[in-house]
């Protein structure tokens, strides 16, 4: 029997991995810490924001996707739509951050940079970038060479006045999903079904993509475990006391 | 620096509000939010008779940058909401102050209109973040 050695190589139901997230996310509302990390792998699914779900083409394309395998599932972070499966590694980063000129900007480089330092040390030179035709593009992807190896997106929330914080100050989830070891053609093909039966024009450009085991062709097997223990020791400094780490 | 309209009142999450002649409100995002944001492309509301305290999540705004909650400034019933955004979420960015209103209030109580900030504070307290 497999025996996972590290928490979040478990492969979660999408509400339930949402759910943490959003937990996540609500502690720092709360004030219950100052920041957090969380790391998961998803079951095949679509997740979509809340947007799609006002398009009249929606609940046929849930109907349709769900048919086949793929069952669609709304989140709170804004972007577009990710279709999500276990060999892609989701990195969600909850912090409190002004909401000044660039605090968004500088929300998306706290949960970036790290992850192109952890990169880099592997070799590879990311950075942040649109990649137009991609998944969810954004001006915050992480891209390697023009192909876009992560998607990102933010949800930002009030501090609850308990917190004693500055009317200014906010709480943010900062998101990210990163392809690591998966057949990336499945996924597209999964994407671009459920924007046809949406009625939706878009379409995800499969070229436009990079996989981590495709950039470390000699990886291994291991590649998904290791990639868990890179991204979150990448988050150390960040989530220095008073900060903690979750995988709950 | 963004536009901060004299007769409008406002709250430091950056929603504004219009007093008007019957005594609702009308709330809407500012235009430094709308700014923070960039591009709206969505808008959710509360619905119709939803009742808010102030302070109060009352709907999200996702953008092409981030997604991020709407609060209700005051307290009260909502009793109408501008349904053009779901078409034209973009109004947000092109007329904060008009078109792009989010919902409008009946009061439950006028005395929190007291702790509204006036134009000058609002500037002041953009000044101050950015």
């Amino acid at each position: 029997m497999a025996t996972h050695r590290d928490p979040a190589l478990a492969i979660l139901d999408p509400h339930e991995g949402l759910r943490r997230e959003m937990a996540l996310l609500q502690s720092v509302v709360d004030g219950d810490r100052q920041a957090g990390l969380l790391l998961w792998r998803c079951a095949p699914s679509i997740v979509v924001p809340r947007r799609l779900t006002h398009k009249p083409g929606f609940d046929r394309a849930c109907e349709a996707m769900a048919g086949r395998g793929w069952p669609v599932i709304v989140r709170d972070t804004g972007g577009d739509l990710t279709p999500q499966s276990p060999g892609l590694i989701n990195v969600a980063l909850a912090f409190r951050q002004r909401r000044a000129d660039g605090g968004i900007r500088d929300s998306y480089l706290k949960l970036c940079n790290p992850l192109i330092d952890c990169l880099r040390g592997l070799g590879i030179e990311a950075y942040c970038a649109s990649v137009e035709g991609a998944f969810c593009d954004g001006d915050y992807n992480l891209v390697v060479g023009g192909r876009k190896l992560a998607g990102t997106a933010q949800r930002w929330r009030k501090l609850a006045p308990a917190t004693g914080a500055a009317d200014d100050m906010f709480a943010v989830l900062a998101h990210a999903v990163i392809l690591v070891d998966e057949d990336l053609d499945t996924l597209w093909h999964v994407g671009n079904a459920f924007y046809r039966h949406c009625g939706l024009e878009a379409r995800i450009d499969e070229r436009l993509h990079v996989s981590l085991a495709e950039l470390l062709p000699d990886a291994g097997p291991a590649l998904l475990e290791q990639s868990l223990e890179r991204f979150r020791a990448c988050f150390d400094d960040c989530l220095q006391s008073p900060c903690d780490t979750s995988d709950q | 620096m963004s536009d901060v309209p004299n007769e409008l009142k406002y709250v430091a999450s950056h929603e504004w509000i219009r007093v008007e002649s019957d005594g609702t409100v009308t709330v809407g995002v500012t235009d430094h939010a709308q700014d923070l944001l960039g591009d709206v492309v969505f808008v959710e509301l509360p619905g119709a008779g939803t009742e808010l305290s102030a302070g109060d999540e009352a709907g999200v705004v996702e953008s092409v940058k981030a997604a991020s909650d709407i609060y209700a400034p005051l307290s009260g019933e909502v009793i109408e909401i501008n349904e053009d955004l779901e078409e034209s979420p973009e109004l947000v960015n092109s007329d904060p102050y008009g078109d792009g209103w989010f919902f409008k209030l009946k009061l439950s109580d006028t005395s929190e209109l007291d702790d509204l900030l006036d134009a000058d504070g609002y500037a002041e307290l953009c000044e101050a973040e950015s």
